[in-house]
């Protein structure tokens, strides 16, 4: 005290209080944790390198723009639930904490010592603040797990572990801090910006000699170091990992369209004699990395619908699983994930979607498909659906010369009698053959003849694009249609595709390029919104029902087209649209995604039960879709529901034809 | 002329008709048949038997062959095939003739050819079609060999007509001792009904969700099958809400069905019903919805209120 209030003199001791030779022993102690730490993820590196050698993202921009967007700014964590809120809190405690104890060795240990000044006070205030928010954060989590307990989150001692450890970290720390200020008798009016350590000593420490605080700041400082020495050794058998790998695998994994598989080639078959992935090791080095990223949040799982409709696939449990076998050394995968899991998913992506660490849940369920198939092990309708896209050119098993029954009395142009169209709408076998989804064919093709657009369809030529095949697993039936359509679409120069179906749309869109095929692909809803825009269309919705719209997880989801639907539905008088909860990017499955529209389901594990639950409350009387499969299964739904009976299911272009023909549908 | 020997199948409800069939088959191709009748107890079976020209009508009739067990019955099977100096072993396709059939195949050393749709005479040699890939191509086969083991699809081959002449009895001893252990009988579970057997029916009628409850399902659906003497099917829907048994359910994840006659009562045909029924010859829809799509494949559709047009259907059928 009594000394002038000189701000470029304010700083702190450091080391103060530490004797050489514990210097000595702190920076051995610190050297041992760390290399232990280093030690242990290198033996995690070495469960990676057991995986076939590839897999990674290659170009740093991308790095850096992963890194940034979910790293750092955390896109996929943000949602308004206390575990968004508890995390952000943790991690800008833990980032700002970390970075301050980093600088201050460098000012200590460097060539240059900063540690002074105006830096010296604001370096002080930001650390004890985002102290606070760590401890803070800590205290919620401790709160969420004892009592709110989210089952999707998952439960053990470690987590415990972890939160007292870090909580203990934090308290030990104002503790220094507090016993600091008092041993050292700072003035008050740099003590207050060390606000948290300058509280407790007045509110707690005063009355203790400086002697006595001495010595508990000695030993203090003791318990802080050796929990910060204990808690980097641990960080690999707890929840902390994903700290080093979610980064990693945030950065690693590869830039590919969200709707698109990875090509397996005959040669890497004849590698490795198979097709698909049935031991650990037959994922690439990136798969495996990406299982360590998994700090099982469950967010997975809450977004899954195969999960939500008691079917026995958990996204999280997958990935945890996998990560598990990976631990004990590797071996066969399908002794962890059993058949059904795998059968279970609808590829909807939601998981892919949630992961606040980019976890590839569809890919690794897609390659463990894919052995499946090789093995032969898929039976029953599901294999009969294969078979006839393998020799009827379509799922249903229809002669595929009537690809055109739909179009009966239309007139519609085909692309030998209008070599010159702009668009060839690619009808998919869905609206070709079952004659529900037919209307929408019928619906696509009268509007687009209303507006005077230049089309053609392929008629017998067209075959299914192989979708269903790809996801089921059957890669080398998905290859074959591809290369067929490829060379169609060539022969009659296909530049631009619209059509009614969005796995249709995707598979196009996104995975013939990988076949040489490059086409400008719209849905029908893009290509519909804009002729109204233009005024080539002009529905009269006066009087029109209530309408919500199910967006379809590969139209919204997946390929991110969210307004071009509504807009095609929209109404001139607002209240006649209403939204489900769950819509948009966010939209819920129907059920029939992944090949499951083939497989047989228990009545009480019905996805399209759940969705059709959600339309029914939003007391809409029209349950609009974009896609003959969503049709199919949200028909199904409302007849299944309480309360469906007085909603129908329509596809978009329907009801725009309904409105359309109140206008009057001429040519224009 | 070749020699052939037929299996017999019966149940609790006495001989299975469909069985029979395979008769008709041997007579196409100019075979003299023996026909074998396997069980415990069978005497009051046989009689119904002699009066179909077959060479003659083997029982073998013990207490260890009571219950359909494969691998006792394809050895017996076999044996007698062996010591009648049968050409060929047939049967009518059914999940018996599935389980038992192969075995014999394997013990009779011969190649076996299933689910015989048809049969030509080519070149002085029999050629065998049958259906495969789902039934969207039919393959021509033909053996080699001179033995064979066949099924054949009963809805292929008529009911072979009766005739006056009545054919012997011979009883073949049975040592229970010589025959496999491999399998034990459990139990057994079956839905006794009169009705024909969904799968080979030439009449089938199909009920859906707007039939409500059990009692009018039986009443309009099993009533409207009963004056045509067909079988009973149901939608995945209606099976769903637990109007009416997991196995009446026709379609994608039920039977696939191909009946001369199909009509579907409150159905309005979503795809994976209609998987099950694409290949019937007469296609007859009742739904009160036009717009159903059921519509789209029928032969003649009926648009009205079923619970008025069935009932005044099945009148009308009795009357006639």
């Amino acid at each position: 005290m009594g000394q002038p209030l000189d701000v470029n003199q304010a700083t702190r001791e450091v080391f103060g209080n530490i004797s050489p030779w514990m210097q000595v022993v702190f920076f051995a102690m610190m050297a041992l944790s760390i290399g232990l730490l280093v030690r242990q993820m290198i033996s995690h590196l070495w469960r990676w390198r057991k995986g076939r050698p590839g897999g990674f993202e290659r170009n740093p921009r991308v790095w850096l723009q992963r890194l940034v967007i979910y790293a750092l700014a955390q896109k996929r964590v943000h949602k308004k639930t206390l575990g968004a809120l508890l995390h952000l809190l943790l991690f800008s405690g833990f980032v700002i904490l970390t970075i301050g104890t980093t600088l201050l060795s460098i000012a200590h240990d460097g060539p240059y010592n900063f540690h002074h000044g105006w830096y010296y006070l604001i370096y002080e205030l930001t650390l004890d603040i985002f102290g606070v928010a760590f401890c803070a954060g800590c205290l919620i989590a401790m709160y969420r797990r004892a009592f709110r307990r989210p089952p999707a989150l998952g439960h053990d001692w470690r987590d415990w572990w972890l939160l007292g450890i870090l909580l203990s970290l934090g308290i030990t720390g104002f503790a220094v801090e507090a016993l600091r200020l008092h041993y050292t008798q700072v003035q008050p009016w740099l003590a207050h910006w060390s606000i948290v350590g300058w509280l407790i000593d007045r509110s707690m420490l005063q009355g203790l000699t400086i002697g006595t605080a001495q010595t508990m700041h000695l030993w203090t400082w003791w318990l802080h170091t050796i929990l910060v020495a204990i808690f980097f050794v641990t960080i690999p058998v707890d929840r902390f990992l994903h700290v080093i790998t979610g980064p990693l695998n945030i950065a690693l994994r590869p830039e590919r369209p969200m709707g698109a598989l990875v090509p397996l080639t005959i040669k890497e078959v004849e590698e490795t004699g198979r097709t698909g992935v049935h031991d650990l090791q037959n994922f690439n080095r990136q798969q495996l990395l990406s299982l360590d990223a998994c700090m099982e949040c469950g967010r997975c799982e809450d977004a899954c619908p195969a999960f939500a409709a008691g079917k026995p696939l958990s996204p999280k449990r997958v990935a945890m699983d996998l990560r598990d076998l990976m631990s004990l050394g590797g071996g066969d995968a399908h002794g962890v994930i059993p058949d059904e899991t795998l059968w279970a998913c609808t590829m909807c992506q939601a998981c892919v979607q949630e992961c606040p660490v980019l976890i590839g849940h569809v890919d690794l369920i897609s390659d463990l498909r894919r052995d499946l198939i090789g093995e032969g092990k898929l039976f029953g309708p599901p294999a009969k659906i294969l078979q006839q896209v393998a020799n009827q050119s379509n799922p249903y098993g229809r002669p595929n010369n009537e690809r055109l029954a739909w179009a009966e009395g239309l007139d519609v142009p085909t692309a030998d009698s209008n070599p010159n169209f702009e668009y060839l709408l690619w009808i998919g076998c869905a609206a070709s053959f079952d004659p529900r989804a037919q209307k929408i064919a019928r619906a696509t093709a009268q509007l687009l003849k209303a507006a005077g657009v230049n089309f053609a369809v392929l008629g017998k030529e067209e075959t299914c694009t192989g979708d269903p095949a790809r996801r089921i697993g059957d890669e080398f039936l998905f290859q074959e249609r591809a290369q067929t359509n490829v060379a169609t679409l060539s022969r009659h120069k296909v530049g631009r595709i619209v059509t009614p179906c969005p796995h249709c749309y995707n598979t196009l869109k996104n995975e013939y390029p990988q076949f040489g095929g490059e086409y400008e692909v719209e849905h029908h809803s893009n290509l519909l919104a804009k002729l109204m825009a233009d005024g080539k269309l002009q529905p009269d919705a006066a009087g029109e029902e209530t309408v919500t719209l199910h967006d379809p997880c590969y139209l919204a989801r997946v390929n991110g087209e969210i307004e071009a639907p509504r807009a095609v539905i929209a109404s001139p008088n607002e209240h006649k649209t209403r939204e489900m909860p769950r819509c948009g990017k966010k939209t819920f499955c129907c059920g029939a995604g992944g090949g499951r529209m083939w497989f047989e389901e228990p009545p009480t594990q019905r996805v399209s039960n759940l969705r059709a639950e959600e339309a029914v409350a939003t007391g809409a009387q029209v349950l609009a879709t974009a896609c003959p499969f969503c049709l199919n299964m949200m028909s199904d739904g409302l007849a299944n529901t309480k309360g469906g009976e007085r909603m129908k299911a329509l596809d978009i272009s329907e009801i725009l034809l309904a409105r359309q023909k109140r206008a009057g549908l001429t040519g224009r | 002329m070749a020699k052939s020997l037929i299996v017999i199948e019966h149940g609790p409800s006495g001989l299975k008709r469909s069985s029979l069939h395979p008769m008709t088959f041997a007579r196409q191709v100019g075979d003299s048949y023996a026909l074998l009748l396997l069980g415990h107890r069978l005497d009051a079976l046989a009689p119904t038997l002699q009066s179909y020209d077959a060479t003659s009508v083997l029982l073998a009739d013990h207490p260890a062959l009571a219950e359909p067990l494969a691998d006792r019955y394809a050895a017996v099977i076999a044996e007698v095939a062996c010591k009648e100096s049968a050409q060929t072993v047939i049967a009518s396709s059914s999940t018996f003739s599935k389980d038992v059939l192969p075995r014999v195949a394997a013990l009779f050393e011969a190649p076996m050819v299933s689910d015989v749709l048809a049969v030509e005479n080519i070149d002085g040699v029999s050629t065998y079609k049958r259906a495969t890939h789902a039934g969207s191509m039919l393959a021509n086969v033909r053996v080699t060999s001179d033995r064979c083991v066949l099924t054949i699809r009963p809805t292929s081959f008529a009911m072979p007509a009766p005739s006056s002449s009545l054919s012997p009895i011979e009883k073949l001893p049975v040592d229970e001792t010589s025959l496999p252990k491999g399998m034990q009988f459990i139990s057994r579970e079956e839905r006794v009904s009169d009705r024909p057997d969904l799968s080979d029916a030439r009449v089938v009628v199909s009920g859906g969700r707007p039939l409500k409850d059990t009692e009018t399902f039986e009443r309009l659906v099993g009533g409207l099958a009963d004056v045509l003497g067909g079988a009973v099917g149901a939608t995945r829907a209606a099976v769903d809400c637990g109007m009416v048994p997991n196995d009446y359910q026709i379609g994608q994840t039920g039977k696939i069905v191909a009946p001369e006659l199909y009509i579907g009562i409150g159905i309005s045909g979503a795809i994976q019903h209609l998987a099950g029924i694409k290949d019937s010859r007469v296609i007859v829809a009742i739904n009160k919805d036009p717009e159903a799509p059921i519509f789209q494949m029928a032969t003649y559709g009926l648009v009205g209120d079923l619970h008025q047009l069935v009932p005044e259907l099945i009148e009308a059928l009795r009357r006639a």
